[in-house]
């Protein structure tokens, strides 16, 4: 299992549209990813799991994953966090 | 470990139970990690063989009175005493004017003093109660729960099966839901588990083909409730054509939360099969079984006795 800690950047968190990117995003990978800010920790495949918490900009995430190709699929949700999930700001 | 800030504790509890920190400041960063009470009466006199000093301990009046009786020596040498132990806090009620004996002791030292203009029956009381549904111990599960007829039913299936769309089912039939996709359940002390849904997402389901909706706009008030006991557990799979599923009902599965066995039931999903119906059975069986009514061994005793009367 790998993880590792990311800040949120675009300036609306982790709305709707940026769960649902990061989903869809995890599922081009078999691996499991979960995602854990404070002490919750939820399944990255889920829209209503994301957004329970509530990850404002500014706030740590930890990304999650276990499986066969779990070091790619790391690499890229990590990047598109780093990348303010494709939004200008 | 589940535990509380002593910080968290005054900051948010300071009005309610009136509190005033005094002494010991350096403390807060501590936690308390019993929902448990303590009046210190058997310390104060010298016993300390057995000293609950993780609990928050009450000085009231009583425990006042009978320091003034020790003579200011004696009280300040209890005092540095007590304070070697990592005491968790203490609480002066009654807005008594606490031992300066006991703030000299306490100075420089990781127990915090609060005084609390409270009466100390009932700040035990309230204490106790806000204590234990804050240490209770809890879990979240990725689930769905609803109230059917009055039981606690926590839908569970891998994700895809189907669960949001039972419970659209059951709600669109006149049940409440209590939370979709993510449930947070706690053990009470009367080790009950209630089960609600987190605050952000409280109501609202997600849909596959209809995106997020909210439960509470569209069905009104009836549809929802905040908290509910969890009491059964169903959980869907695909029907495996290779498993053998309960067609008895004879014994009881159970699925274990939090150290608690619940009642549980799986059942298989095949096109057709109507999930909603089956659950609300399910939830009118479990009713049945708690009034003493367990249909399948009734069914059997009945049979049973038949084959081995004489009027066969």
């Amino acid at each position: 299992m790998l993880e590792r800690d990311v800040v949120i950047e675009n300036k609306l968190g982790m709305h709707l549209r940026a769960a649902a990117v990061f989903i869809e995003t995890g599922n081009k990978y078999r691996c499991q990813i979960s995602l854990r800010k404070d002490n919750r920790e939820v399944n990255a495949k889920s829209i209503m799991g994301i957004m329970t918490l509530g990850a404002a900009v500014g706030s740590v995430v930890t990304v999650l994953t276990s499986g066969e190709d779990e070091a790619q699929a790391l690499e890229a949700l990590v990047a598109l966090i780093q990348n303010k999930f494709g939004e200008k700001e | 470990m589940i535990n509380l800030l002593l910080e968290e504790f005054y900051l948010d509890q300071k009005e309610k139970f009136s509190l005033e920190l005094i002494a010991g400041q350096e403390g807060l960063t501590r936690r308390i990690t019993v929902p448990d009470i303590n009046r210190p009466g058997l310390a104060l006199a010298g016993y300390f063989d057995y000293f609950a000093f993780e609990r928050i301990q009450i000085l009231g009046r009583t425990e006042l009175s009978f320091l003034q009786g020790l003579g200011r020596e004696q009280t300040k040498k209890i005092f540095n005493k007590l304070m070697e132990w990592e005491v968790c806090c203490f609480i002066i009620t009654q807005g008594l004017e606490p031992p300066e004996e006991l703030l000299q002791a306490a100075e420089g030292k990781p127990s915090p003093v609060f005084t609390s203009k409270m009466p100390t029956t009932k700040l035990i009381a309230d204490l106790t109660i806000y204590l234990e549904d804050k240490l209770a111990p809890e879990t979240s599960l990725h689930g769905t729960l609803l109230d059917v007829y009055g039981i606690g039913v926590l839908i569970l299936g891998k994700s895809g099966i189907g669960k949001s769309e039972c419970a659209l089912d059951l709600v669109e039939r006149g049940h409440r839901l209590v939370a979709d996709d993510l449930v947070d359940i706690t053990r009470t002390a009367e080790r009950i588990l209630m089960g609600s849904g987190p605050e952000l997402i409280r109501h609202h389901m997600e849909i596959r083909g209809l995106g997020i909706i909210n439960i509470k706009n569209l069905f009104g008030i009836g549809a929802i409730r905040d908290r509910k006991r969890v009491e059964l557990v169903t959980t869907i799979e695909e029907w495996d054509e290779q498993k053998e599923y309960d067609r008895l009902g004879l014994d009881e599965l159970t699925y274990s939360v939090l150290e608690i066995e619940l009642p549980r039931i799986i059942i298989p999903v095949r096109p057709g099969r109507n999930l909603s119906i089956i659950i609300e059975v399910a939830a009118m069986n479990q009713r049945l079984k708690k009034t003493g009514h367990h249909t399948a061994r009734e069914f059997n005793q009945t049979l049973i006795s038949w084959m081995q009367s004489d009027e066969r």
